[in-house]
This record gives C-alpha cells, structure tokens and sequence, in this order.
C-alpha cells in the first residue's frame, strides 16, 4: 500500500529571505495586501475588528507618497470610504490574493533588480510555494500568503521597521486598450462579499458601451490573439478582463463619475455571447461541459444568450459527426432558446462583435439606465415577443461576475452527485435519490461502517428509490458501490 | 461516527420540497408543489395505478412520440422549387405528420405540437404545450436583399421587420437558399446589361455583403430574428428535419432540466466503462470521480489515483493524520507528470484542501472553492 510522503512543514523558524531579496519582496508585497485588506475590513465592521493587526503608522498624515488609494480613506467627516475606492480589497476575511502580473509590477517598482521578465520563471516565488509560505489557487494563478508565510511576513516587516504606506502603488493605465482589471476588481469583489452597492443611474451621454472580451479569449492556442487585432483594426472599443460566465459581453461604463478618483460604474448588458470552434464544440459535447456551460449561461443574470459558432466551411477531423453537430447547435437554439451565429474563422466572428457592438451602441442611444439587484428579472414579462426597447434595468458588472464565480463554486452535494454518476448505470435520478440519503461521502462511508457484514453493505443501497415511479436502486448497482467504497485495498 | 438517518419511504420528495430550501439548478420553471403533492397523495390512494400512470407519461415524453403529435404544414408556394421534394421526404422520413395548406404567411412552414389526448396529469401541462409554434418562411434571395437595403436605411430600432406581418404570433426563422451565389452573380454581371427588376433598379443602396451583414445583426437586435443562409434544397432540408428533431425533443429536455442535478452529464458521452462483476472497472470511476473537481487534469488525477488507488485508501490516510492542516495538505506534494506548457508539477494544496475536506465533511452544501 503506498504511502504518500509527508507534506513539507513550513519551516519559517529557520528560514529567513535576505534583505532585497526577491523571495522578501514577495513575502512583504503579500503582506502589504493582506494589511490592506484586513484594515479596509475593519473601517467597514467596527464590531468585528479584533484588534489584532498592529495601527497603520502615518495615517493621521496628508502624507502625499501615501498610495491613492488609502489616502482616500482619510476624507474629510461626512464622506463614507467606499468599497468601490480600494482596488485590491478581495476578501473580508483577510485572504489576499494578487496575480503573478500584479507581483511583477509591484516589484518592479519596489525593487526592479528583483523582478525577472514576466514570462520567465521566478525561483523566488517557486520556493516560496514549496515552502508553503505561499499559496496558489485558480488559473489564471492567485497568490496569497499562508498562516506560516503570514507569521514570517509580520517579522519581516517588523524587523525593516517599515512603514508599509510608504510603498503603495498607484495602479496604472497603460494608454489605449483599457485594463479595467484593477478597478473592475474592486467592486467586483465587494460583491462577493456581499456588500450592497448604491444604486446606479447612468443618463444618456453619461455612458459609452463597449465590448468586453473574456481574457480566456485572448491567450492560449494558435490564433487568438488576432482576435484583439482584428477589434481594433475595426476600432471597437473593448476592454479585456476576466469573466466567469460567457466569452463576450457588453458594459455600459461611466464616462464621468462623479467622483474622480472611484472606478466608473458599469452596468453590464443583457446579451453574453459563448464562442465556441467546432473543435471545441465536439470535445465539450463529448465531456459535458456543453451541457454545463448552457446550464450556466442560463442562470448569469442575462437573457438575450448567442452561441457562436466558428469554423463552418474549413476541413475538419471532428470526433463527432457533422450531423450530431448539426443536431447539437440546432438544439441550442430551438430547446435552449439561444441565438445561433455561424461564422467561417476568427476574422468573421471579430467583425461580427464589431457590428453588435455598434449596433447595440446605437440601440441604446438616449435610454437611461439603472442598477437592478442580483437575483430580480430585468423584464418581468420575459415570455413576450422581444421588444425593440433595450433592456435598461441592469446588473452592475461586478453583480454579474461575482454571481457567476457563486454558480461555479462546487457544493459538496453536487461533487458527490457528479461522482456516483460515474459508476457505470447511475443516472441523475438515481444519484439524486442516493444524495438525498445520503449527502455527503462521509455520511455514505459511516453508514458502510455501521454495517455488520459485507452482505449488509452489498444491499445497503438496493432499495433506495429513484425517480419519479421510485424505482428500486437495485443490488447490482448497490453492490457496485460497495465495492467501490468499502474496498481497502486497490482498485482495479 | 455519523448518524444514519431514518429510511425513507415513499415519497423522498417530501423531504426535499419540505425542509430544505433547493439550490438553484433544483428549482424548475414549472411549479413543483401541485403535482408531487397531488401525486403523493393519489400513490396512497392507488399505487400501482399512479405508478402505470406515471410511466405512461414518461413514455409520451419520449421524442419519438412527441414526433407523431408534431404536424409540419407547409404551403403550396414552398413547394414551387423541385428542390423542395429532397425537403418533403426527409420530413415524412422523420414520422412526423406533412400538411399541405396554405399558409399565411404564404412560403412558409409552421409546426405545431399537439398534446397528448388524453393528457397525463401526473406531470405539469406546460410540458406538453411548452413552447410555442416555429414558423420558418423560405425568401427569394431578390426579396431577401430588398429588406436588407430598407433596414439598413432605417435611422432607429423598429418593431416592424420586413417579411412578417405583426399578427403572426409563431417564433420566426427565415431562410435564403443561393444568396450567395445570387450577390455573387449579380457581381460579375458587366454593368449595363443588368438585368433588374424595378425595385431594385430604383434602389440607391447597393446591396452587398457587407450590408446584408448589418442587417443580420440588426435583426438580431431587434426582433431576435435568425436568418438561415443555405446554398442548396438539400442543406435547408437537414436543418429543418434538425428543427423537427430537437422540437420533438423540448419536452423531454425541460422536464430532465426541472430535476435535480441536470447539469450532470449523463447519456452516452459520460457513460464510464462497464464494471465487471469482480469489481473490475472500478479504479476508472474513481479517476473519473475525481475529475469531477474543478480544474483537475487527467495528469492530476492520475497522481492522486496512483497514491491512493480507492477512497477508502484516501479516507484512511486522512484519519491517520493528527492535525488539521496535515489533513488538508495531505495530497499536496504529489507528484504530477509535467505537462508540456508547464503547468504544476505536483497536485497542490488548493485541490489537497478541496478533496479533504470533500471527504471529511458533513455539510453537503460547503462550496469547496477557496474563494467562496
């Protein structure tokens, strides 16, 4: 029977980075987030600050090196601090994260001689992870500190004596395309916190609409970066972020808040488009994702939902048929209620966004728009024939990111469902009835230990009932998931 | 150890609509309260007769009974082409009823679902009458190119669509066969010797790709009006028997998607390998069961495969450790094989933690990922 090697201990009591160090710049760029956030936690809930992170030194000051964004904290009496203001406020827990794009930058201005190129390897940071004083999670990768890279940054910095406002960081904007990131983020996140935002009204000519590609779109195979050279080739206003749901959709962003220093509200509007290349389209109909991504699509908030296809016409080695493709699409759009666009390659789609882009641009010509709260139905009446009236009650942007990062996290019971689905001859009833029963694997597992016998543990499950005309489980698939949970030794 | 709760007999969808509030993907458009309650109650009543009535309606659900209520009328004008017989038999070939009638409007086909008779009361009608009449309406290319030239010349989003009339209250598609052929014949044809009828002749705009490009999209944006562009009888003739096909497949599909866990793949593509009666088979679900995580490659399931060949493997090495965070860094260090971009090398304490805790816990609705 194999034995897993331990996992390493952190061992923060004998390891100590050196000074400007890049393993130290990492540990305290992390650090600084992490105070950041928790301090920013704490002027929102008073009553829970448990008083443990030390006082943020020079805050009484106007001190001018102090980053913008905390020194928008210290505004005059009356004025509220706003979530929206703090760019990198994530968490209300205290878990901050920052991406490898964001350490380099930081970095670069901290300590430039520590950062390497962005696309080269960083042992620094690699050793961190190794030694568990960081932590990585998601793709795009998040980094943040563990409790044992938390307890060594805190000495870090005690011992430099530094004054962590000092080495802010002003978020830049590169010219041109946007990079909404840093300032979408922010609300963003407030809204996985939960936080209510003040509703939004955006009159006309107090907003532009522009294009919002998926980063996902952008990177990876072959031909994707053509797709932002195409966009602006055609000069369509678009910006690049992250979205949880969907390739493309479409924002409707101040153009002059109030409040200059605030990141601009940002209504997102009621079409999502899912770009999908017949290569892709067969392998996520072969794994299930097809599935899965329309079932998502389906509850983000936004109705008007268009599947486009891309690559009709080319010469293709598909792993499925073109008429079980054929059927698939068709589906989507009869069944799914989907608006199918087909196009020939990625240039074809690009001019295609180009011209929804306008046309929505132009659709939206002297409406007012205003916030809506997540969950509530923009159209009431959403049956009817669709109006040639655009939708003007919106999800902010963040709400609908936000949601969509709910609707992916994986529950306990839909895991446990997803995985008895794997034994060949259980269905969704069926492995609906047993998570009914039983919720959660440990609640399976206990159960197969009370059993006295293996016999007993063979039946355990055969009269469970599925479906609608609760149909037994049966003992064949009840012994198969005996075997399968209560053999000690290998499977074969 | 944990309390194995009471059996459950009967009706295990009281538990369900009674206690606990469901998740989202459990909630069905169609009201759930009437007919399980209705249903539980009949089923103490008559048991068996509910269960043959039950079935019964199941069994209507299926496409292939579905396809014998669908009736495709089509009007005479349609048939004009001698292309369109190609349509007409791969139609009576799906088993679906043909009719030929005047349709308004006219070169046009229409479906329509009838219910069944008598209608099973055991699922919500709106599984029988879901969806409402498509109509396809087939357009000369000529006529095609005439309302794209009006659309785009219109200054502001308008309810009136050419070609279709406000009264139809059918769900419109539009069909062109050979338009690209026509704009590129109509190309290449030397200027002067045009031959145009009127309408065109005394358009301003000439009518090209890029315009009826526009228009597309227009369409789209305002009346949510697909248009089929199609080079042959043959190739409108597979997407109508498309059509044909996934109508009769609605009502079937919106009821699996009002119960429970319908994003789960289940059908054909999912199955996993058959397991033998000696268990054979089964360390091919469980690489499989943990693929079922987000974000978990093949090479990473392998990994924790390899190192823990069941769970119960896994679920033992889990009690044997003494602390918590040894528990959730359990899976951590395993090694992966690299991919070739790069990616981890070993599994990671974010999927360690997931999988533990996925394991260890009794709260079915803990959300695994970090961030939630």
């Amino acid at each position: 029977m194999p034995v897993p090697a331990r996992p390493k201990v952190g061992g923060s009591g004998s390891y100590w980075p050196a000074r400007h160090s890049g393993a130290r710049v990492i540990l305290l760029l992390l650090y600084q987030e992490h105070l950041v956030s928790t301090k920013l936690h704490w002027e929102m809930e008073p009553r829970q600050w448990s008083g443990r992170f030390p006082e943020m030194p020079g805050q009484d000051k106007t001190g001018k090196d102090s980053p913008s964004h905390l020194s928008r904290m210290r505004r005059g009496p009356g004025t509220e601090p706003t979530l929206s203001l703090l760019p990198w406020f994530q968490n209300p827990n205290g878990h901050q994260f920052l991406t490898k794009e964001e350490l380099l930058k930081r970095c670069a201005q901290k300590a430039p001689r520590v950062a390497p190129g962005s696309a080269r390897p960083w042992p620094a940071l690699r050793s961190l992870l190794h030694r568990n004083l960081v932590l990585r999670t998601h793709q795009p990768a998040r980094y943040s500190l563990t409790p044992e890279g938390l307890e060594l940054a805190q000495k870090l910095a005690e011992s430099e004596g530094l004054s962590l406002l000092n080495v802010g960081i002003r978020p830049e904007e590169p010219p041109g395309e946007e990079i909404a990131v840093p300032g979408a983020a922010s609300a963003e996140l407030a809204s996985e916190a939960g936080v209510q935002q003040p509703p939004l009204e955006l009159r006309p000519g107090e907003y532009r609409v522009l294009l919002c590609v998926d980063i996902g779109e952008t990177r990876g195979a072959g031909h994707r970066p053509e797709l932002l050279r195409e966009l602006q080739r055609l000069h369509v206003t678009h910006t690049v972020r992250k979205l949880h749901v969907g390739d493309f959709v479409w924002v409707a962003q101040e153009t002059n808040p109030r409040d200059p220093a605030a990141s601009p509200g940002e209504l997102v509007l009621d079409h999502i488009v899912e770009r999908k290349r017949l290569d892709d389209l067969c392998s996520s109909i072969i794994d299930g994702r097809f599935r899965e991504q329309k079932f998502r699509l389906k509850r983000c908030g936004l109705e008007r939902r268009v599947y486009l296809v891309e690559e009709h016409g080319s010469v293709h080695n598909l792993s499925l048929p073109e008429s079980t493709l054929l059927q698939a699409v068709t589906n989507t759009q009869v069944i799914d209620g989907f608006f199918v666009k087909r196009t020939a390659d990625i240039k074809e789609s690009a001019a295609y966004l180009a011209l929804l882009t306008r046309g929505l641009q132009r659709l939206y010509q002297g409406h007012t728009l205003r916030s809506r709260p997540w969950g509530t139905p923009g159209n009431p009446e959403s049956g009817a024939m669709p109006s040639p009236n655009p939708l003007c009650s919106l999800l902010t942007f963040s709400d609908f990111n936000a949601g969509a990062i709910k609707n992916k996290a994986q529950s306990v019971r839909e895991v446990f469902a997803r995985q008895l689905m794997q034994v060949r001859g259980v269905s969704g009833e069926k492995a609906a009835a047993l998570v009914d029963r039983y919720s959660t694997p440990a609640s399976l597992l206990a159960a197969y230990d009370a059993c006295a016998t293996p016999r007993e543990q063979e039946t355990l499950l055969s009269t469970i009932k599925c479906g609608r005309l609760q149909r037994n489980l049966g003992p064949a698939l009840s012994r198969t998931l005996s075997q399968l949970y209560c053999s000690y030794s290998p499977l074969t | 150890m944990a309390r194995v709760g009471p059996g459950r007999a009967g009706a295990s969808r009281r538990g369900r609509s009674g206690q606990r509030r469901p998740a989202t993907w459990e909630i069905s458009d169609s009201d759930t309260e009437g007919p399980a309650h209705s249903e539980a109650a009949a089923r103490a009543r008559d048991p068996a007769g509910e269960r043959r009535a039950a079935a019964e309606a199941l069994r209507l659900l299926r496409p292939e009974q579905v396809l014998r209520r669908l009736a495709v009328r089509v009007d005479p004008a349609f048939l004009e082409d001698a292309g369109a017989d190609v349509l007409m038999e791969a139609l009576e070939a799906l088993g679906c009823e043909c009719l030929i009638e005047p349709q308004r409007p006219a070169r046009s086909l229409q479906w329509t679902r009838a219910s069944p008779d008598p209608c099973p009361r055991s699922l919500p009608p709106e599984v029988w009458t879901a969806g409402e009449q498509e109509l396809l309406l087939l357009l000369e290319p000529e006529e095609f190119l005439q309302g794209v030239a009006t659309l785009t010349q219109i200054s502001g989003p308008t309810r009136w669509v050419p070609w279709i009339s406000p009264e139809i209250t059918a769900r419109p598609h539009l069909a062109v066969i050979g338009l690209d052929a026509y704009l590129w014949s109509r190309q290449h044809v030397p200027r002067g010797t045009q031959p145009e009828s009127p309408q065109v002749a005394g358009a301003e705009v000439a009518v090209g790709w890029p315009e009826v490009e526009e228009a597309l999209v227009l369409l789209q944006l305002w009346a949510n009006l697909d248009v089929l562009l199609v080079a042959s009888w043959e190739e409108l003739s597979q997407h109508v028997c498309a059509i044909t096909k996934a109508l009769a497949q609605c009502p079937l599909k919106q009821y699996r998607e009002s119960q429970a866990f319908s994003f789960c793949t289940a059908g054909r593509w999912a199955a996993g390998e058959p397991v033998a009666r000696d268990g054979t088979g089964l360390r091919g679900a469980w690489w499989r069961q943990i693929r079922q995580f987000s974000r978990v490659s093949p090479a990473v399931a392998d990994a924790v495969v390899t190192a823990f060949p069941s769970p119960r493997l896994l679920q033992q090495a889990l009690v044997a450790c003494s602390t918590e965070r040894e528990r959730l860094g359990l899976l951590a260090d395993l090694p992966v094989t690299a991919s070739e971009d790069g990616r981890p090398r070993r599994v990671g304490p974010d999927l360690s933690r997931r999988i533990c805790l996925f394991l260890t816990t009794v709260n079915p609705d803990l959300l695994l990922d970090l961030s939630s």
